[in-house]
């Protein structure tokens, strides 16, 4: 059955990897990052390298989307246009295997186009390194990435919260304290907290805070005292030291502020950051990543070609994953209308909390956001891009694909 | 009636109604035919304007409505490093609107260098702003006022007025650009030396091209490198040119070439502004400010009341920090900025001009930023050791405005102008008041401005005698005026860099 569905794959590449438009987007793709490397950034090599890696995921990617989208949603309505499918009826094949077929080959033609852009990237990226380090005084290792931890538990007054997810800010009254415990962290050197906080003062102003900083192993924490302003991001440097050979790391915070306000730290900016891996992981790690998404995208494409035709195969795919694009805006209607009694809110808002549940927030399972701040792919945020858009993405819509593609009448064309 | 008539007349009613309904479309028409590119300006437009509006066509629009939303977006993330590139996306979407341009350079100099601590991060984004008006928005739209007065509004307000906490960082980053893109070339050889064909016809210039191209070095494209570090990199063989006449002729015109096309500074017209007002240092920002107004005016059809009001603004901030000098003190690079106390004479006369053009009831404000005025060139003067001009306004100030000066001495004058410190201060504002201007007085006699310690000595001395005159208590509460002088020069000496404590030392010991 494998072998079946390896050959079908096969087909699906041939026909399509020696076609005019399959060499142009191969060059294309190759090309982008060429581009790119033109592109100016803010002055600064960190800058211009940052603005390279951004356009040239960000322009990747939406080619990809574009050429997944048109490629798959012609797949099975124009083999039924064509009657080609009679063909492959009258082979010892199930229908279901000619469905996954054509997904592993447009998942391998993928894998190609995202091979030649890694090259392309690796190519251009050192010429760029050779670029900066020729135009740009200032001697920074551009290829090295980070690392963040958020902390996975904290302790605020008596009473230990575990769950995290509840609180947007992280609230210390005047004298209180609050200690976050972080774990996991896999290199001591050079490493920094960062936060955001506010108060409920308006103008720029200082807050004096008291830190210690340790683990549990260390006897007495070191203790530093800052004065840091509100509402920006702020680095603290952490003492290698503070950090215990299993990477388990406790931060407390005391407020001492004389004035007698609270602060609140903004939950989503108090990491951990800290040197991890290079470039070159990260390279890898987000080509798996466009292969991840790229998979989704033709399995829907691959889904509506079963049902409808080509032109409304490709209409259907590209709303849906424009919905896709769209999942925080969809969030923000699903939050305010979960207060509205109206039936039709009601109804809108299961209708949204479904689309929210079925569809995986693309705009946030591309890896440029991470890649653009030297951010490490966590192999966790991997797994999630995983299990949302091949187990529960790809996967049930195969399913659905073959089992209405295995019963239906293949004389009558898709509409 | 005829049938034929009723057809023709309810024809003609039509057309006259077709015609009506047409007429909010032409204007519409008329409208767009003057704000967008018109078919013919659009030939001659850079390739990359014409694609953008040309091909892209309608979709231009949705294009430049999702650049501005990611640059927005971005701003409030604090992700500030793509801004620079969408900024200038932005003005090729929409190249004929200086507002556009106009914004984003001013949110790239303003907003976004503030959100950076250092100094240094500060002035790449006002630069930038610089460079999105000067190189870009310039280029595209050459004869809009407006592009002219923002580029020296920057200038004149981010670099050289003391708005910003960085202001004395950026004027020397400035002045550092200036000084390197100068060298020792004065204006009138760059102009002189201005074309590549009268320069190639002189053989001692051949020759040294030559001998450049045989060491593998092309003199006009490797300039960069060649005079890196004060020629220190060239090779023997071909530093014997450098004290050459031809060599000097090849600089003059490299270094125009530069001016004129990296930081499109016309050397012609910069000469023109110097004979209009005086000689000016270009390593001030004011004197930038003052060159990108008059180009506007020379170039586009200005206001005069924008005209008019940024010219009093450079040549103000030009007559308090109109002259920038470097020395070098071992390895620090100390820069000098002074007083271009002969500017006072055109302001002077700018004033006496719009008093004399204004009636009575309304002068009240302008004399009195007149008297501000003089009174800040009476103190510059002073402080500067430049008795003869200070004497000369002082005499103007007494003969204009006599209230403002009573029956005082140019030295009770100035020490009036610290008439509430001196009156109101308690004992520690006044002695810090004095230690700050001697302390300021021993920095520049390390340095080696001479004039400006003497001067600097003097208002203290002045302010001294006029506090002892007025506070009977002050002689037993305060050390003598030399005892005074010798405490802050040791403190001066303790606390100076190296090689400027070593000149005030060998000065004193004498």
């Amino acid at each position: 059955m494998i072998r079946k569905i390896f050959s079908l794959a096969y087909l699906t590449v041939k026909k399509h990897i020696f076609t005019f438009g399959f060499i142009s987007l191969s060059i294309i793709f190759f090309l982008i990052p060429f581009w790119c490397s033109y592109l100016q950034g803010d002055g600064t090599s960190e800058g211009k390298f940052k603005v390279f890696v951004t356009y040239s995921f960000l322009l990747s990617s939406i080619i990809l989307i574009t050429v997944n989208i048109a490629f798959s949603c012609v797949s099975i309505s124009d083999e039924l246009k064509k009657k080609t499918m009679f063909l492959l009826d009258s082979k010892p094949l199930k229908r279901g295997q000619v469905i996954l077929g054509k997904w592993i080959g447009f998942l391998f033609l993928n894998f190609l186009l995202i091979l030649s852009f890694l090259l392309s990237m690796s190519l251009f990226s050192v010429f760029l390194s050779k670029k900066i380090k020729s135009n740009f005084k200032e001697e920074k290792n551009i290829f090295l990435t980070y690392a963040q931890v958020s902390p996975y538990s904290f302790i605020s007054g008596e009473e230990e919260k575990s769950k995290l997810k509840k609180r947007e800010t992280y609230a210390i009254p005047p004298g209180g304290k609050i200690t976050w415990n972080f774990k996991g962290i896999k290199n001591a050197s050079d490493i920094y907290l960062t936060f955001k906080f506010y108060t409920s003062k308006k103008e720029e102003k200082e807050i004096t805070g008291y830190w210690l900083i340790g683990n549990p192993s260390m006897e007495k924490p070191v203790e530093i005292l800052t004065e840091f302003s509100q509402n920006e991001v702020h680095r603290l440097k952490i003492p290698s030291e503070c950090v215990s050979k299993k990477g388990q790391l406790q931060i407390t915070y005391i407020n001492i502020d004389p004035e007698n306000i609270s602060v609140l730290f903004n939950k989503e900016e108090l990491k951990i950051r800290y040197p991890w891996k290079n470039y070159w992981d990260n390279l890898v790690r987000s080509g798996f990543n466009l292969l991840l998404v790229t998979g989704f995208i033709s399995a829907m494409g691959i889904f509506f070609s079963a049902i409808v035709s080509t032109l409304t195969a490709a209409i259907s795919t590209s709303v849906l994953i424009f919905i896709s694009y769209l999942h925080g805006f969809t969030e923000l209607i699903v939050k305010s209308l979960m207060g509205e009694k109206k039936i039709f809110a009601y109804f809108s808002y299961l209708l949204l909390k479904f689309s929210l549940f079925i569809l995986p927030p693309l705009n946030k399972f591309l890896p440029h956001i991470y890649i653009e701040d030297s951010l490490i792919l966590p192999f966790s945020y991997l797994k999630n891009v995983f299990l949302k858009t091949t187990i529960f993405g790809a996967v049930p819509i195969l399913i659905l694909a073959i089992l209405y593609f295995s019963k239906r009448e293949l004389g009558v064309f898709n509409e | 009636m005829n049938k034929r008539i009723k057809c023709l007349i309810l024809l003609i009613l039509a057309f006259i109604f077709f015609y009506i309904s047409l007429n909010p479309l032409f204007q519409t028409q008329k409208i767009r035919k003057s704000s967008l590119p018109e078919e013919k300006r659009l030939k001659k437009l850079p390739p990359e304007i014409a694609f953008t509006t040309i091909l892209l066509g309608g979709f231009r629009g949705i294009l430049t409505d999702f650049l501005w939303m990611r640059a927005r977006k971005l701003q409030e993330e604090g992700k500030y490093f793509e801004l620079v590139q969408l900024s200038n996306w932005i003005g090729l979407l929409e190249p004929n609107l200086p507002q556009v341009w106009r914004f984003n350079a001013w949110n790239l100099s303003y907003n976004i260098s503030v959100e950076f601590p250092t100094p240094e991060e500060r002035w790449n984004w006002v630069y930038q702003g610089i460079k999105l008006l000067r190189d870009k928005a310039l280029k595209y739209l050459p004869d809009s006022p407006d592009i002219y007065s923002e580029l020296a509004w920057i200038y004149f307000n981010k670099i050289s007025s003391p708005i910003d906490e960085f202001s004395y960082y950026y004027k020397r980053r400035w002045a550092k650009i200036m000084k390197d893109a100068f060298g020792n070339i004065k204006l009138d050889e760059m102009i002189k030396y201005s074309s590549y064909e009268n320069l190639m016809k002189d053989k001692e210039v051949v020759k040294i091209v030559n001998a450049f191209q045989d060491k593998g070095l092309d003199i006009f494209k490797d300039w960069e490198e060649i005079s890196k570090n004060n020629f220190s990199s060239l090779p023997k063989e071909l530093k014997v040119y450098l004290g050459k006449k031809s060599f000097r002729k090849i600089e003059a015109y490299i270094r125009g070439k530069i001016l004129r096309e990296k930081f499109k500074l016309i050397p012609e017209d910069m000469r023109e502004i110097e004979k209009k007002y005086l000689p000016l240092d270009w390593k001030a920002a004011s004197s930038h400010s003052l060159y990108w107004i008059e180009e506007g005016r020379k170039k586009t059809d200005m206001e005069d009341i924008d005209y008019e009001r940024m010219v009093y603004f450079s040549l103000n901030y030009l007559l308090e920090w109109g002259k920038i000098d470097f020395k070098q003190f071992g390895d620090e690079e100390i820069m000098i900025v002074s007083p271009y106390l002969e500017i006072a004479d055109i302001l002077n006369k700018y004033y006496e001009e719009i008093l004399e053009n204004l009636e009575e009831g309304f002068s009240t404000g302008v004399k009195s930023s007149h008297r501000t005025f003089l009174r800040k060139v009476i103190l510059l003067s002073y402080t500067m050791h430049n008795l003869k001009t200070a004497n000369k306004y002082f005499k103007y100030l007494k003969k204009h405005y006599p209230g403002e000066v009573g029956n005082l001495t140019i030295s009770g004058y100035i020490a009036k102008q610290f008439y509430t410190t001196i009156k109101e201060g308690g004992q520690r504002e006044i002695f810090g008041l004095l230690y700050g201007i001697l302390y300021q007085s021993f920095w520049y006699l390390g340095i080696g401005e001479e004039e400006r310690y003497k001067g600097l000595e003097s208002l203290a001395k002045s302010i001294y005698n006029h506090t002892a005159s007025e506070n009977p208590k002050f002689k037993n509460l305060f050390p003598t005026f030399s005892h005074l002088k010798k405490n802050v020069l040791e403190r001066a000496i303790s606390s100076f860099p190296p090689p400027i404590s070593k000149n005030l030392r060998r000065r004193f010991m004498h």
